[in-house]
């Protein structure tokens, strides 16, 4: 309902009330239900989203941790095997304005685009200090072309260069008309144009009389993307750049490509470039330390031309032992390579274990001695930078880096290329999917820390809290049960002792009790985290004091008077009256336990005894920049307690309510 | 079986049978009274005494006289420390009281969905200290948390937060809000479905706004109420000690070094057993004077409903 006030209209008879600006109630309670739903919300916001967070975060692979913008749900980035399967190819999905369809492609290059106008034919240049102009600007189509357009004064004008301190070149709106038009960035030789102390760039174009037109560049400025349908990424192919012939910049549609011929292909098929990069040969570790040997230059002689090994060039030759016995080899490490100037060397016939790598996924190896010679190991067991980048067989094992770095091109020949269209990149979107990498969690619960990994963290934490709420559960309901029930002299001093020791601070009492504990020799143990709960806690004893206080009285005389004893009485009739109770003692004994790091930093020593929050506390320096493994390790720590508290809510929010128990 | 009206009774009065029951009443409770004679009694005059000894852990302690109150007047980091827990304490309870004391009226009207609700705001209270810091350690994360994303996108080049010394407090204290609000709010929420209805219809019938019945009914009625949260939140913030634990180290500069942390450091790190106990001790008066204080200023607006 609108709520909008109008001006009071002068009343025309005397005996009518003016009219006044009055909310009615249904409008007032519309809005507060608006006001607190918004509010609320908010706030969950506020309470949700740290957790959110964090449990996204485990289940990315680490690089999602670290891009931006944040990827929000851990996705996978689809990828296409580039015809040989060494490479692969980035998947996007964009409208084809051809079919209207929306297509999986591929990206073959982008080209910036502007409009431009011959300088020729504008009237004049104007230099307008910023603040003089409107901040606003707006689309103005003027022949089929969209232009950035702001007002000065009354009059429209297109800005073609910003100082950044105040100063825009600008020129007038209707000067352009028919002289405007779309056109590649890259055209022409570039020029510039002094302005008063403003360079503003221009292109210097050839028109079809030969003459040259100075063209200035209008905003918006925007980049196209030429797509092709993914299915043309089977015919790729990943070639040495030593194969490539002449090359040549060519337009493709209206996207430039640059396009090549290959040495030794027949009639001069062309080939359009779709990315370039350095890749390093590789091998399994075991394989290589199986086969490979260290040699001596002198025992071998080598060939003139390299032979080519899945893609990897190594040198070959022959190796004579001392025994006189030749072999074919090829040299998979060679001196200037080498780190100590051994060659290594393998024989032929072992060769097709030879697999090629991108170099940007080998970063970080670690030295390992095979056979005489250092080689340089990549392990890619628990591959977490970009690992999805790659596609290879050796994924998931230790490679070897071999042999010298290759500059590759990943070419499709133009032939492939008839579905090609250009759009605007800010049209073209990741073809994803929704991606969760539990093994985070595998890596995080298996990662060792001191000799003990995260099981066995979790295992002593269940034994401390085990036991803690054993303890509480026995103690108690004795004493809480005896202070509402049995009669005795100073029954009230001394619930008055328990009341008063709610709030005495822990910190007062903490050194001599680690005092005691290290006289007991039970520092670095898990004793001291849980012993103390099989003495009471006054919260808890007030707790459920209240709760046997509620329980009448005549049921224990009854229960008397049928035989029973007092311990009778507690077991079989009181007890399960306050199981409710007993709920909350072991849910908020739980969760002290299992979220103590105060105690297991104080009195654990060595990391077999870790409980999971010491634990977790020491991973965060030990993982540096994994994030995804800790926030996995955190998700671990904290699901007992969210799950408890789901599965339990009722219980948590009744010991407060009578107590202030804190979680 | 015998009813006294006077709940009090004296050893020498007692028949037999009474006298039975006494003893079987300090059997039962015997749990808790060894405890408290171990683990509390013990502990506070042993620690009241090392408070005058320089016992480091290796020597035997030396009754030292006035020596640790002299120290700890020049001990610089001791004044720094507290400073920063009182900036933790005015940073957290005061916000975080009034934003879980909004959000229990907000949740008090009839509202759809009040568990839902009631439970995003609970759940963060019974995650782990460590945890959180955990957690939040990764939005605080000057390069790629996402705070300073966030921050960025509005324009504003945020911080290094908990590596800043003048952002690293107010980190923590954002991390003090997150976890306290729940616990809080159930416990306002409880308060708030105490009060009468008719107080309000009264109010209402009086003319009262919702501005005025808020101030006249639900303030007052909810004071106790109040003086409780504040009182309990007063206590805990003072001996918060897991994100220094796990995150800052107390720094950067003693930025974070909470009061407690400093006391843990003091002892457990520099086995400064002595020392650390007077420590503790001060920590001990400062909670007992800032309960009474409450517990004072409180008696003047604090209303106690007399009939139940």
């Amino acid at each position: 309902m609108a709520t909008q006030t109008s001006a009071p209209k002068p009343s025309t008879t005397a005996h009518v009330m003016p009219a006044r600006f009055v909310i009615t109630k249904p409008v007032r309670n519309f809005v507060r239900l608006l006001f607190s739903y918004g509010v609320l919300t908010f706030g969950a916001l506020f309470m949700l989203f740290p957790v959110f967070w964090m449990v996204t975060s485990a289940l990315k692979p680490e690089w999602q941790i670290f891009i931006r913008p944040p990827i929000w749900i851990p996705q996978y980035w689809e990828k296409t095997p580039a015809g040989d399967h060494v490479a692969l190819l980035n998947l996007w999905e964009a409208e084809n304005p051809a079919t209207g369809n929306t297509e999986i492609v591929i990206e073959l290059g982008t080209r910036g685009y502007a409009p431009m106008v011959p300088i020729g034919e504008l009237s004049d240049l104007y230099v307008v200090p910023e603040s003089e102009i409107s901040s606003s600007s707006y689309t103005k189509t003027i022949n089929d072309t969209k232009i950035n357009v702001r007002k000065w004064n009354d009059q429209e004008v297109a800005p073609v260069y910003d100082d950044k301190r105040g100063n825009l070149v600008v020129v007038l709106v209707e000067d352009l008309k028919e002289t405007v038009a779309i056109m590649p960035l890259d055209t022409g030789e570039r020029g510039n144009l002094q302005i008063d102390n403003m360079r503003v760039s221009t292109r210097l174009v050839e028109t079809e009389d030969g003459s040259i037109t100075e063209m200035l560049i209008l905003f918006p400025n925007f980049k196209l993307t030429t797509l092709l349908d993914s299915d043309a990424a089977k015919q790729a192919r990943l070639v040495p750049a030593s194969e490539i012939g002449e090359f040549e910049v060519m337009p493709l549609d209206q996207t430039k490509t640059k396009q090549v011929t290959l040495n030794g292909a027949e009639d001069g098929e062309r080939y359009v470039v779709i990315s370039e990069a350095s890749w390093r040969p590789t091998m399994q570790i075991d394989y290589l330390a199986q086969h490979a040997f260290t040699v001596d230059e002198t025992d071998i002689v080598l060939e003139d031309e390299p032979q080519i090994f899945n893609l990897g060039v190594f040198p070959v030759g022959t190796y004579t032992d001392a025994d006189g016995n030749a072999q074919e080899i090829a040299v998979v490490l060679s001196r200037e390579v080498s780190e100590d100037e051994t060659i290594l060397v393998m024989p032929i016939e072992h060769m097709d274990a030879v697999e090629l790598a991108p170099s940007s996924s080998l970063l970080r190896p670690f030295p390992e001695t095979i056979s005489h010679s250092t080689v340089r190991v990549k392990d890619f067991t628990r591959p977490t930078v970009r690992e999805e980048s790659i596609d290879f067989d050796l994924l998931g094992e230790k490679v070897g880096i071999l042999g010298d770095r290759q500059d590759m091109m990943l070419t499709i020949p133009a032939s492939a290329i008839t579905t090609a269209f250009d759009i605007d990149e800010n049209h073209v979107s990741r073809k994803t999917h929704i991606y969760l990498r539990w093994s985070n969690f595998a890596d995080a619960l298996s990662r060792e820390l001191g000799g003990a990994d995260f099981l066995h963290f979790i295992r002593n934490s269940v034994i401390v809290t085990t036991l803690g709420i054993i303890g509480h559960l026995l103690s108690c309901t004795l004493v809480a049960y005896a202070f509402a029930r049995i009669r005795a002299p100073g029954r009230n001093i001394l619930f008055a002792l328990v009341l008063s020791t709610m709030m005495l601070p822990e910190a007062v009492t903490l050194i001599p009790t680690y005092l005691i504990f290290r006289d007991l020799d039970m520092i670095d143990t898990l004793t001291p985290l849980f012993i103390r709960d099989w003495f009471g806690n006054a919260l808890l004893i007030f707790l459920l004091r209240q709760f046997f206080s509620t329980i009448p009285i005549e049921l224990d005389e009854a229960a008397r008077i049928d035989g029973a004893n007092r311990w009778q009485v507690f077991t079989r009739i009181m007890l399960p009256l306050i199981t409710p109770a007993l709920a909350t003692v072991t849910i908020f004994t739980f969760l002290w336990r299992w979220n103590d790091l105060f105690h297991a930093k104080i009195f654990l020593n060595s990391p077999k005894n870790y409980t999971v929050a010491i634990g977790l506390s020491q991973f965060v320096g030990a993982y540096e920049a994994e994030f995804n493994l800790l926030m996995a390790a955190a998700t671990v720590a904290m699901l007992p307690t969210v799950l408890l508290f789901f599965f339990a809510q009722r219980f948590f929010i009744e010991g407060i309510s009578m107590t202030g128990l804190k979680g | 079986m015998l009813k006294i009206s006077n709940p009090v009774v004296t050893w020498k009065r007692l028949n037999p049978a009474m006298r039975q029951e006494a003893i079987v009443f300090y059997i039962w409770i015997s749990p808790w009274l060894f405890g408290f004679l171990l683990w509390r009694a013990w502990p506070m005059v042993d620690s009241l005494y090392l408070a005058f000894t320089d016992y480091r852990l290796l020597n035997s302690p030396n009754f030292t006289g006035l020596d640790n109150i002299r120290t700890l007047l020049d001990d610089e980091q001791f004044w720094k420390s507290l400073r920063v827990t009182l900036m933790y304490v005015v940073g957290t309870v005061p916000i975080g009281t009034t934003i879980a004391m909004g959000a229990a009226m907000l949740l008090a009207q009839k509202l759809k969905g009040v568990n839902f609700w009631r439970t995003i705001y609970f759940m963060p209270s019974v995650v782990a200290g460590v945890t959180v810091a955990v957690m939040w350690s990764f939005i605080f994360n000057p390069k790629f948390g996402l705070l300073n994303v966030v921050l960025e996108w509005l324009g504003i080049k945020g911080p290094a937060w908990l590596a800043s010394e003048t952002w690293a407090l107010p980190a923590l204290i954002i991390m003090g809000w997150w976890t306290r609000i729940g616990t809080q709010m159930v416990i306002y929420l409880a308060g708030i479905k105490g009060i009468p209805k008719v107080l309000y219809e009264a109010a209402e019938i009086d003319g009262a706004g919702a501005w005025a019945k808020f101030r006249n009914v639900t303030v007052p009625m909810l004071s106790p109420t109040i003086l409780f949260n504040v009182i309990i939140e007063l206590i805990a913030a003072f001996q918060i000690v897991d994100p220094p634990l796990v995150l800052t180290d107390g720094g950067p500069n003693n930025a974070t070094r909470l009061y407690v942390f400093n006391l843990y450091e003091t002892a457990f790190e520099f086995s400064k057993m002595g020392y650390a106990s007077l420590l503790a001790w001060i920590l001990f008066i400062i909670v007992m004077i800032l309960t009474m204080l409450t517990l004072e200023i409180s008696k003047r607006s604090v209303y106690y409903e007399t009939e139940v």
